[in-house]
């Protein structure tokens, strides 16, 4: 664990760096330095996508046949004649 | 090649036509290798896993919902898919189902990215703020519909 004060920063390998910007009451201001190659994410986001594609895989849904049966390619496209 | 899947039993794919996930997908770091599976009479498409038959994704392309898609194509995912055109991009959203099937919600936030020319792949977050994780499909279709007649009657 680091202890670090406004304007002081932390270097992580040899490319990225971390920064204090300004701390008000319980929030603190980063500013992250990276190489464009790496993503930088609030890390609530990716866990609300990982959590999201978990509970989009098809690991024991089997009514598949059901969402194929919805929206179907021809039925969208009889709509679409019918509303021209 | 011979590929076991949940879904659809046994099935034959191309070897040609798998896809490498390098980082793979987010929740799902350690599967690699997807083949797309489509339907002749459907929009949607399968992502299935080609190392774990019970792994599969529905996923569909995200025009359907918002013809005015576009995923920002940052420095970082250029490289990393070895991107040399943008026409070699294909980019695909997954889809959550319940039983409900009016509640089926498109993630536009973290779309799959695509070089179909390398199939190489990545699940890209998108950070301005213009999606999130659950769309309703078929509310989002209703409205493109609705947007697309206006347009036709102006």
């Amino acid at each position: 664990m680091l202890t670090r004060k406004i304007d002081e920063s932390i270097v992580i390998g040899d490319d990225i760096k971390v920064f204090i910007v300004d701390i008000r009451g319980d929030q603190v201001k980063l500013g992250i330095d990276a190489p464009k190659d790496i993503s930088v994410h609030r890390q609530e986001i990716y866990e609300d996508i990982q959590q999201e594609n978990k509970r989009a895989a098809l690991s024991n849904r089997v009514n598949v046949d059901k969402v194929f049966e919805t929206l179907r390619k021809s039925q969208k496209e009889k709509e679409i004649e019918s509303d021209s | 090649m011979k590929l076991n899947t949940k879904q659809f039993g046994e099935i034959e794919i191309d070897p040609n036509e798998i896809i490498e996930f390098p980082a793979g997908i987010l929740g799902f770091e350690d599967y690699h290798r997807y083949v797309i599976l489509e339907f002749e009479d459907s929009i949607f498409q399968f992502l299935q896993s080609v190392e774990e038959p019970w792994l599969s994704f529905i996923i569909m392309m995200p025009e359907l919902l918002r013809p005015d898609y576009q995923v920002a194509v940052e420095e970082k995912y250029v490289k990393e898919l070895k991107f040399q055109d943008a026409s070699e991009g294909r980019v695909y959203v997954i889809i959550t189902i319940s039983e409900d099937l009016s509640d089926m919600t498109a993630n536009l936030q973290a779309p799959i990215v695509i070089n179909w020319n390398r199939r190489l792949a990545k699940q890209v977050v998108l950070m301005d703020g213009a999606y999130n994780t659950r769309h309703n499909v078929l509310a989002e279709m209703e409205q493109a519909k609705a947007n697309n007649s206006l347009r036709k009657t102006v």
